[in-house]
This record gives C-alpha cells, structure tokens and sequence, in this order.
C-alpha cells in the first residue's frame, strides 16, 4: 500500500467515529502503542505537512465527487473542477480500461463458433457463458454438433459453474448429454451423484447399480459394511427396484457368513496344494484363502468340503445355506457332489433319492451321463461307476458309458442280455483284465444260452 | 468445364507449395517406402562425407525429396501426357540400367568407367526435364541439374568407387537395399539418391491402384514426424508404451524406425516408474481415462526437475475429460499433452482395424461417444489416400453419426482428395444390429481361434497363460501361405487340409533331393528356405488346432446343437434346462453368458419368470458382484425381460392394416430379432439333405455359423451392390429410420469399384470370412474395416470386467 493512503486510513477511520466517551473503545485502544487519538493527531499533522485538506468521512467524499461529476456530466461548464479529455491522469486510464473490461463481458461470443473452436481444438474461452440460458444454448449447440468430446468439453464447463441440481434439470431433457455426463462423473468416481442424476432421469434401476459399484470398488475389507450403508440410506428412496434390492440383501447375507467360515478353520501350516483335479464342466473351486468374496455356490461347494456334517444352526452349514439362501435342489446336488468327490469321499448317498416304488433315483434329475464325465475328470471312485451305471435309461446308453469308462464288468453284462455273442467274442479280445476274461469264458460255456448271432 | 480444371490447376498448386514447405524425409517416405528412408540416410552420409559440409548435404537430399514429392503428385493426378508417359518409360530403362551399372562397378573389381556412368545420369537427366518441364518451375528443373550434377561429377565419383576409401562402408549400405530392392522384384532402382525418382516413375506407369498398405505408411509417417517435433532425432528419448499399444505401434512403425527417431529405452507401462535413462521422457497410452488418471497422479508424484520434459501422447485424442484430469492435478508446467491417431492398420489383405478395444463399451455400453470423431477422421483420411466414397449406406445410430462427422470433416479440413474414387461404396454398421453373430460360435479356422487364443491385433499366443515370450503366431494370409489359405475354412476341414499340406511339403523336399548339383544349387537357395519357413508355420497352426481341441472336447459339439436349437426356436424347454444345470455347476461364465444372451436376443427377452429364475441362479453361482454385469447386459439389449407391451398386434390384423401401423409407428417400433432374420432370410432354407455338408464346404455365408445362420452384413452388402438399384426394401421395413441409403441415382452406384464395409463396435472373423465369400462370388473387392475385431467370450469378458474403463 501506498504511504498517503495509509495515513488516511487511518485519520478517516479516527474522524469517523471515535467516542471517547463510549465504553467499548477503552478496550480498543492502544494497538500499536498509542492510543487512537494520539494517531489521529499524528496524522491530522501528516496531512497538513502534506497540504491535503482535512476530509470528514470517506463516505462523504465519494458524495460529493459523484456529485460534483454527475453535475459535470450534465452541465460541464457550471463544473466547478475541470476535466480535461487530453490528459487522463494515469489512474483514470486504468481505470477506464477496467471499466470497459466489464461492458466487454456482457457481450457473449456466438455458442457456434465457440462449439466448433472446441471441436477444431483450437483455444477457447467458456467463462463468457455466465448466464443460465447462454449456457442451456451452449449445451444444445453442442449436442446439435454431434461430436461428443465437444459436449464433454462444455459439460465439464457447467459442472464447475453450475449447481449440480440446476444441471441436472437441465440434462433430465438432454438424453444424449445426460449420458456423456454420466460416463464422466463415472470416470471421477462420482458415483453418488450419477447415481442422482439417473434417479433424476427416472432410472432407479441404474442408480442402484451406481451405488453398488461404488461400494465395490472400494475393496473387500469394508463391503459389508459399505453395503449395509446404502441399503439403509439411499437405496431406501429408490423406486421399483425389488430385485437388485434383494440381490444387495442376499450379498450382505453371504458376506456375513463367510468371513467366520475362514476363520473357523485353521489354516495348514504350509500353504495349501493348488487343487489341480478340475473339470472342464464345473467351476473352479475355493480354497480358504478365496472364500471370501467367492460366489454363493462356491461358498457352498467349500462348505460341503470342509463342514459337511455342521448342524444346521452353524453359519458353515450345507443345509443351512441350502435353507437360507433358497437353494433349488440341483445347485444343492451339484455342489454337494463336486465338494465331497474332491474330499475324496463317497457321493453316491447324495445323488441318490427313493423313487416310485421305492427305487433309487437320480435326485434333481440330474443326468447321469454329466455325472460320470465330472467323476472321471475329478478322478471319483471306480465303485461309483458300477452304482451308477445300472441306472441309466437304455441298455445302449449303458453299454456307451460303461465301454467308455471302462467298467468291463457292465459292458459284458449288457452283452450277454443283447445276447450278442460276437460283440462279446471281440470286446474279449480287447480287454486284458484276466476276471473279466473267465467271466467272459463262464458265460460262453454256459449251453442254455441262446445267442442271436 | 474450365471452372473445373481452373480449380484442380489451383489445388495442385496448393498441394505443390504445402509439400516444398515440408520436404523431410518422412514425407517422402509416404511415397516411396521404408528402404528409401535408409537409403537417403546412407546419401546423404555420403554426400556429407564428400563435402564435409552438412548444408550443402541436407540441400541435396533436399532437392531430391522435393523432385520425387512434386513428381508423384503430378502422377497421382494424372497430369502427364501419353508422350511424357513413354518419355518416363524410356527414362525407367535407362535409370534401371545406371542402377545396374553402379552395382556392378561397386562389386566387380576394376570394372568402374567413369566416362560411361556420366554419360549415362546426363541421359537421364535430360530425359527427366522433358518429362516435368511442362509442368514444373525453372527453380525445379534447376534442383534437377543441381543434384545430377552432383553426382555426375567426376571427381566425386572417382573417390567414391575406389577400392578400400573411406567411403566403402556407405557405400557397401546403399548397394545392399539396392540388391534387396531387386530380390523383391522392385526394379525400378534405387541407386545413388535420385533413383528415387525412378520409383515415383514406377508408380506411374506400373502401379496405378495404390496399395492399402499405404495407410501403414500415412500412420507411420504420422507418429515419426510426432516425434521429431517433441525432440529433434538426435535427442536421445525414453518410451513408456501402455499394453494394449505396443502389437499396433509395432505393425504401424516397428522399433527400428522409432530408435531412429531417437527412442532409446522402452518400457511397458506398469504401476512403478520406469528406470529412466534420458530427460526427454514420453508416455504413449490409449485415452482411456482411468490409464491417464493414473499416469498423471504417477508424475504429480515424481520429483519435478526442470531439466525433464514428459510428453503424453494419447491415441487417437486427448479427450476433454482427459485434459481436465492433467489439469486439475497441476502437472501442466512439465507435461505436454500430444494427440496421435493412425489411420486403419492393415491387420491382413483385407482386414482393417483401428484397434479401439474400448469402442464397443464406451459407445454402446455408456453411449459416450466421443471416439466417433475419430473414426470419422480415419475414414476421411483413408479417403484422401483412395479417394471420396461416392455411395454410403449407413445401418444404425452411430454409423449415422460418423457419416455426418465426416461430412463435418470434410467441411472444416478440405482436404485434397484424389480424383478418381478407387473405392466406389463405403457401407457402414453398428454392432449392436446383428448380436447374432457375436453370441454364435464361429466355426471359421480364424474365428476359432479367435474364441479360444484371443487374437490380439493380429497375433495370439500359444501358451495358455500367454505370456512373454511364449511361442506365438503371427496372423497374416500375405506373409503366410498356409494360413491364407485355411483362414476362412470350416474348421472340420482345416486338419486334412494341413495334413495334406505336410505331406506335400516333405515331397518337395525329397524330389529335390536327387536333383543335380545345379538345381540343387538353385533349390536351396529359393525353395528350401520357402519350404522350411512353411513347414514351421505348419507346426504352429497344427499346435494351434490341437490347444483349441483341448479346451473344446465334448463341450462344442453339445453347444452346436443347442444354437441351432434355439435359432430354429424348437426345443426351448430343453435349452433353459441345459442352462440351469450349466449355472448350478458354475461351467463356463463367458459361454453361459453368450447362451442366455442368445435365447434372449432370439426370443426377443425372456418371459418375467424365466428372466428373474436366470437372474438369480446366474448371481448365486457367479457372484452377487455380476449385478451390474446382468445389468449391462439389459441396457445393450442382450439379457432382457420381454415388454409385456410389446405384444404385436400385427398377426392379427390383415397384411395391408399391419403395414400402415408399422409405417407409422417406424420410430418407436423395434421389429423383433427373429422376424428380421426372417424377412431378410437369414435362416438358410435346409431343403436339401446336404444341407450339412454343402454348409462346411463353404458355397453358401452360413457356414461360418455352421450353416444355421448367414451373418447380416453379408445380406446388407449383397443387396447394396445390386445393379443399378439397391434391394435394400425388406432392410428399410426391419430397420425404419435407422437405415440411411445414400443417394443411388450418383453414377457411380452401378460401378464396379472397391467396397469398404465398415464396422463400428467391431467384427467378428467370421462376418469377415462371408464377406471375403461374397468377394469371390461378386468378382468384387471388398475389404473390411473395423474398429476393432471382437468375440463372443472376448466380449462378455470386457462386460464382466469388474470396472469397464473407457
């Protein structure tokens, strides 16, 4: 600052309203180790070695200067200071050069131009669009000139200058914006507010799916948590969205189990063989490491490994995940089989279910063919083979599957019933297993046989 | 018709003055190729080390440059006369024999007759005026003497060809590209320096259609002149290059090219920074947001040194969003931002791609369409290379868009293009038209490999986790005999015909052995190294076939039947059985996914019921993560719940009742998949018993889809090229406002030009195969450009990605 202002700072502010007699200046006083009368008496002395004569208030100056200019203005002869147009002081330069700075910004360049310097990528200036309306017809030149960077480039403008609700207004009518919009504040992870803004726009559905997004972007540890947040906040206000609402109940439910279920078992000491028996036909499974976060069926599938027998009332039960969680039988069965075939363990009992007459059955009606295939790969037992075989529909079903899994036994069994001879003079011939070749034999001698070929 | 030339003499001109401003060397390499680049580097060695002086150096490759620029130009408009073509004619031989001469006087020793060489370049120089003085200043003719008189100079050429100088090792480069040159057939010569211009004269006498591969080199010259301006070539750089860049930029430049360009180290772009070596250092990334974010964050973080430069360049556009995140972060004072986009990379003879892998989501998924610019762009600058595109029909919003992006183009650049229009018809399509023929297994040896090895720009690896330097096998038909050969193929046949192809090949090679030592001679030198290079390729595509049956046993032959099934719309129950049982089991999320699209794009969406039963069986098996992935799904339009509106009413009412209500609710009526495939036939009809066979042995488009299925693109482009008239009726009537035909009265309609098809949002390889079938039936050529090629499982893998950046 300038020393002359600074002195008439501080005369003015002594002239303009110190009273000596009120009691809040006693306080005041003395900030720069003189009291306020003492400085105005310095500067009233500064002043007068300077000859500027003494004004009452600033206010009052500006008054009368208006005054005497608007009266010069109007009758400039009567005036009693001159202003002479040849010489503005330098200040007034300034000033006037300010001034008309201002009356230049009230002048808006045309919205097409500056839509196609945008688009040319050449430099351009938006902070002239100061008024909502040349904004909204910013916007829609944009959107008119079809190029999408373009939009963004505008959209970006009225997201620092506008209130996100007025913008939002304006998208509600503005598809194609609203979109780019959305893609951006996606891109700024600003998934609450696309999440408003498709609420906005009448799609609860993608709004929901914002949120949960949101969620699960921020990782694993705090999901549940983050999850139980939305369920209870926003997703509360949204409309018609039963299914990803129930979709959002299932997952917290899920995570609240799984994470006690790898607790509740103590990891090995050295880290567990990557189990390498898979099958091209079912999922990969989870070991305790992945189980969190893992899918429902996989949590399942480790559950029937680990915690087959657990009562129902424990969070690692089979069957109470089965109930809880509305299992269809055949999710059940599956998982069921997969995780006690890799435990190494006899499946048969829970493939098997009493049919009419009391027969045994295939549960869920599985086919028996996929079973045999997953076994195979999963290197199930052989005496699963020989429960399984005898169930299937036809004999020439049977005869394909027991031929290709080798279940000599079965293969020769149906040859006899076809009373094939031939067929079972060649497979004979193929096999090396010496049992299967006297039972071949035996049955060959057996004279009451009437063979067809 | 004055008016007319009046105009061409002016844009000529203009063209004539832009190029003398722009004489570098890369320009000229948009002309000529890539030897010639290290060609005119080795002259103009030469030259230096003869005038120890490098202005008079750089001024002579100069003229060069700008006599072979000038002269092209003039040849590609077609401005010489039948005499000054037969004058260029006799100037070819007499260069060809010069070339020959310098050759021989270089290698066989004492054979070099000075007297004889300047009387020989004086011929030709004099030749060479006759040709351009018509149309060329005096100041050209003048350039013309300068460097003839250069080289001719007795003196230079006495010191130059004489045994154990100085000059043996440069000259000893330039006389091995002009051996190459000869061994590729390409005996238009490059001898000394302006032998360049013999090639120019090549063009124009031999070589009238210009080569696709042309756009590598438009790209090429691109990115090089990119980065010469960000530092001279002589400023050592270092190269951090994002993934999903590198297999383009290598198809586009090569690392050679780049190192001249003063690229020194190269690295892929991780999470940590690179080991920098040099203070000039660049970033080469897709511009895609979350990559840019990260890098920007990456040098707000990094110690800021005045003395280093980071320059970004991001293909194909620095995106607004992108600048503001460079921006918002404050690393503008050291960063600069550095737009670069290639034209079409030519990723086989007739396979165009612009390799945007994130086109499909950004502008189908979250319809923020901001790359449409620059395929508008790219199409614009294919056509200044082959000319406009008299005829274009687009199919689709955003080929709609992009056609008038280009019209926006044209008007704001204007840029020269030639006058003659190689390619007579652009037809251009969405995506999300035909689902079809993504959710289908391809059943094309290429397709195939496609699902199973994931094709990236052109190659796919052959060990399964794909690693670094694993084996891997470049997909090319024009460098690659066998593989042109059995691209197209249905996969039943491609095992006999490469074991064919083995059997023949070890014949060859014993034959041969029992030939005299001659032929033996001859033969080893050509046909072994042809033969072994096959027998390798050989090896590679039967490891290929046997890592696909691998993945496929017992499970392909099950799906088949199921697709045809479900497009035959028989068996329905079954097909949702198959489903439940396939999810109960988690087998395969990515083929499960292509399952359920497929019913639902067939059946129009699934009924309420069926819907949420899939829904949530596929969340409980998969993961309760995929909500946003069924999601997706939903909004392209491929996993849906059925309107309960859109029951028509059309079967009901009489056929010209049905018509009327259509034409009038065209707009908000979407036509439903099955009825399309119907109207435009592309169920094929199986009348016949041979229906399977004729189906693989490739005589009718379906059997890329095993003869249940004719990919859409292949009716629309057939109907298009009808003479005179384009049959395009049933295609209004499914597609209403969607559909845009161009203006068929132009002349040009009828003619017989190229046609570019144009895909935005990708191509499967077997919509490419039918229409390659469609070029033979027709005696067309058509050739396919993409923006990327894409895949059923390829696909669903992106939508399932837990966080889809674009």
């Amino acid at each position: 600052m300038d020393k002359p202002e600074d002195e008439k700072y501080w005369s003015s502010s002594a002239t303009k309203g110190f009273d000596f007699n009120s009691e809040e200046n006693e306080y005041s006083d003395e900030i720069f180790g003189a009291t306020p009368w003492q400085t105005a008496q310095l500067s009233k002395q500064v002043q007068q070695q300077q000859n500027i004569p003494q004004q009452s208030s600033p206010t009052s100056v500006a008054h009368t200067k208006l005054s005497v200019s608007l009266s010069s203005l109007s009758t400039s002869s009567n005036s009693s200071l001159k202003f002479t147009v040849r010489q503005p002081s330098k200040q007034c330069e300034i000033t006037c050069k300010l001034l008309s700075s201002t009356v230049n910004d009230e002048t808006v360049s045309s919205p097409k131009d500056v839509v196609r310097s945008i688009f040319l990528g050449m430099s351009y200036d938006l902070s002239c669009f100061k008024k909502l309306n040349d904004k909204i017809v910013l916007l829609d030149e944009a959107v008119k000139f079809g190029d999408s960077d373009v939009i963004c480039a505008v959209l970006l403008f009225l997201q620092k200058s506008l209130h996100h609700l007025v913008l939002f207004s304006l998208l509600k009518e503005r598809h194609v914006a609203a979109r780019e919009y959305i893609a951006i504040l996606e891109k700024q992870k600003c998934f609450k507010e696309a999440a408003m803004l498709c609420t906005e726009l009448q799609n609860s559905k993608e709004a929901t799916i914002h949120l949960y997004n949101s969620c699960l972007r921020e990782g694993e540890q705090n999901l549940q948590l983050l999850l139980e947040q939305i369920n209870k906040n926003e997703l509360k206000n949204l409309k018609q969205i039963e299914v990803e609402f129930e979709v959002i109940k299932e997952h917290i439910q899920l995570l609240e189990r799984q994470c006690p279920i790898a607790g509740s078992r103590s990891r090995p000491q050295q880290p567990e063989k990557e189990n390498d028996r898979t099958s091209p036909f079912v999922g990969k499974s989870v070991s305790v490491d992945n189980l969190v976060g893992s899918s429902l069926l996989s949590t399942l599938q480790y559950c029937c490994r680990y915690n087959w027998d657990a009562p129902e009332n424990l969070l690692a039960s089979p069957m109470g995940l089965k109930k809880t969680f509305r299992l269809t039988e055949r999710q059940f069965v599956w998982n069921a089989f997969i995780g006690r075939i890799l435990m190494n363990e006899d499946p048969i009992q829970i493939l098997l279910v009493k049919g009419m007459f009391g027969a045994p059955k295939i549960s869920a009606n599985l086919s028996i063919s996929r079973i045999l295939e997953i076994a195979s790969n999963l290197n199930g037992k052989p005496n699963l083979f020989d429960q399984l075989l005898p169930l299937t529909e036809t004999s020439e079903k049977r005869y394909q599957l027991a031929k290709r899994y080798q279940r000599h036994r079965i293969v020769i069994d149906v040859l006899i019933s076809n009373k094939d001879r031939i067929s079972l003079l060649q497979y004979r011939d193929s096999i090396d297993d010496q049992r299967e070749i006297d039972y071949i034999n035996n049955t060959l001698r057996v004279s009451s046989t009437r063979w067809k070929n | 018709m004055s008016d007319n030339f009046r105009a061409r003499d002016i844009a000529l001109k203009a063209q004539k003055k832009i190029l003398s401003r722009m004489s570098t060397k890369g320009v000229a390499k948009v002309f000529v190729d890539d030897r010639m680049g290290s060609l005119l580097d080795n002259v103009y060695r030469l030259c230096k080390t003869y005038t120890q002086n490098k202005k008079e150096s750089e001024k002579i490759v100069k003229n060069i440059i700008k006599i072979v620029t000038k002269i092209s130009l003039l040849a590609r408009n077609e401005q010489f006369t039948q005499e000054e073509l037969a004058t260029a004619s006799d100037f070819q031989n007499k260069f060809h024999k010069a070339a020959k001469t310098v050759i021989s006087f270089f290698e066989v020793d004492f054979s070099y007759d000075q007297k004889f060489l300047t009387q020989l370049l004086t011929e030709c120089r004099n030749l060479l005026k006759q040709i351009v003085q018509r149309h060329l200043t005096d100041k050209s003719l003048g350039r013309i003497d300068l460097v003839f008189g250069f080289f001719s100079n007795p003196a230079f050429l006495d010191i130059v060809f004489k045994k154990n100088s100085e000059y043996n090792e440069i000259m000893s480069k330039i006389i091995s590209d002009m051996h190459s040159a000869l061994d590729q057939g390409e005996l238009c010569i490059f001898g000394t320096d302006c032998f360049s211009v013999s090639k120019i004269k090549n063009n124009i006498v031999f070589n009238e259609i210009m080569d696709i591969e042309n756009l590598r080199q438009s790209s090429q010259f691109r990115l090089l002149s990119l980065l010469t301006k960000i530092a001279p070539n002589g400023v050592l750089k270092d190269l951090v290059i994002h993934e999903d860049l590198m297999k383009p930029i290598d198809l586009v430049s090569g690392a050679r090219l780049l190192r001249e360009r003063g690229v020194d180290k190269m690295f892929k772009l991780s999470s940590v920074a690179p080991p920098w070596k040099n203070s000039v250092r660049l970033y080469l990334i897709p511009s895609i947001y979350a990559v840019a974010e990260n890098v920007a964050w990456h040098l707000k973080q990094s110690e800021t040194d005045k003395m280093i430069a980071y320059h970004i360049i991001v293909v194909p556009k620095v995106l607004n969003v992108i600048h503001s995140v460079f921006e918002s972060l404050g690393v503008l004072d050291f960063v600069t931002l550095h737009s670069y986009s290639w034209d079409f990379i030519p990723l086989d003879s007739n396979l165009l791609s612009l390799e945007f892998h994130q086109f499909f989501n950004a502008s189908f998924l979250k319809e923020e369409n901001s790359l449409l610019t620059s395929v508008a762009k790219a199409l614009m600058s294919f056509e200044c290379l082959f000319g406009k595109f008299p005829c274009v029909t687009t199919l689709g919003e955003k080929s709609h868009r992009v056609h008038k992006l280009l019209g926006t183009w044209q008007g704001e650049i204007r840029p020269p293009f030639p006058e003659e229009s190689d390619f007579t018809h652009l037809i251009m399509i969405d995506r999300n038209i035909d689902f079809a023929s993504l959710l289908l297994t391809q059943l094309t040896y290429e397709g195939v490999l496609d699902e199973n090895l994931k094709l990236k720009s052109g190659f796919v690896y052959l060990d399964t986790d794909g690693a670094e330097g694993s084996q891997r096998l470049m997909l090319n038909s024009t460098s690659d005999e066998i593989y042109s050969e059995i691209k197209g193929k249905h996969i039943s046949l491609v095992f006999q015909h490469l074991s064919k192809k083995a059997k023949e090949l070890q014949q060859r090679r014993e034959i041969k052995n029992t030939d005299s030592i001659e032929e033996m001679k001859v033969f080893v030198s050509h046909d072994l190294k042809k033969i072994q290079s096959q027998q390798k390729y050989l090896a590679l595509h039967i490891s290929a076939c046997e890592m696909v049956m691998k993945r496929q046993a017992g499970i392909l032959e099950e799906l088949l039947g199921l697709q045809e099934d479900v497009m035959s719309d028989s068996k329905l129950k079954e097909y949702l059985l198959f489903l439940e049982d396939s999810i109960a089991r988690q087998f395969d999320f990515y083929a499960i996914l292509r399952m359920v699209c497929l019913y639902s794009v067939m059946e129009d969406g699934l009924p309420e019921k069926e819907y949420q039963f899939l829904h949530r069986q596929l969340l409980q098996a998969y993961g309760y993560r995929h909500l946003s992935t069924l999601h997706y799904l939903q909004r392209l339009g491929l996993f849906r719940q059925r309107d309960s509106k859109s029951l028509s009413l059309e079967p009901l009412l009489p056929d010209r009742l049905a018509r009327v209500a259509q034409v009038t609710s065209l707009k908000s009526e979407r036509v439903p998949f099955r009825k399309i495939c119907q109207r435009l036939n592309l169920f094929p009809q199986n009348e016949s018993s041979d229906a399977n066979s004729s189906a693989k042995s490739g005589q009718h488009p379906s059997y890329v889809f095993g003869g249940i299925y004719t990919p859409l693109i292949y009716q629309l482009v057939e109907k298009c090229l009808k003479e005179k008239e384009p049959n395009l009726g049933d295609f209004a009537r499914c597609f209403g406002n969607n559909l845009r035909i161009g203006d068929y009265s132009h002349p040009q309609w009828g003619a017989r030009g190229k046609i570019l098809v144009c895909f935005l949002g990708g191509v499967t390889l077997a919509e490419a195969a039918s229409l390659d079938l469609l070029s033979r039936q027709l005696g067309r050529h058509i050739v396919v450009a993409t923006t990327s090629t894409i895949s059923g499982p390829a696909l669903m893998e992106s939508i399932a990605c837990p966080n889809i950046d674009t």
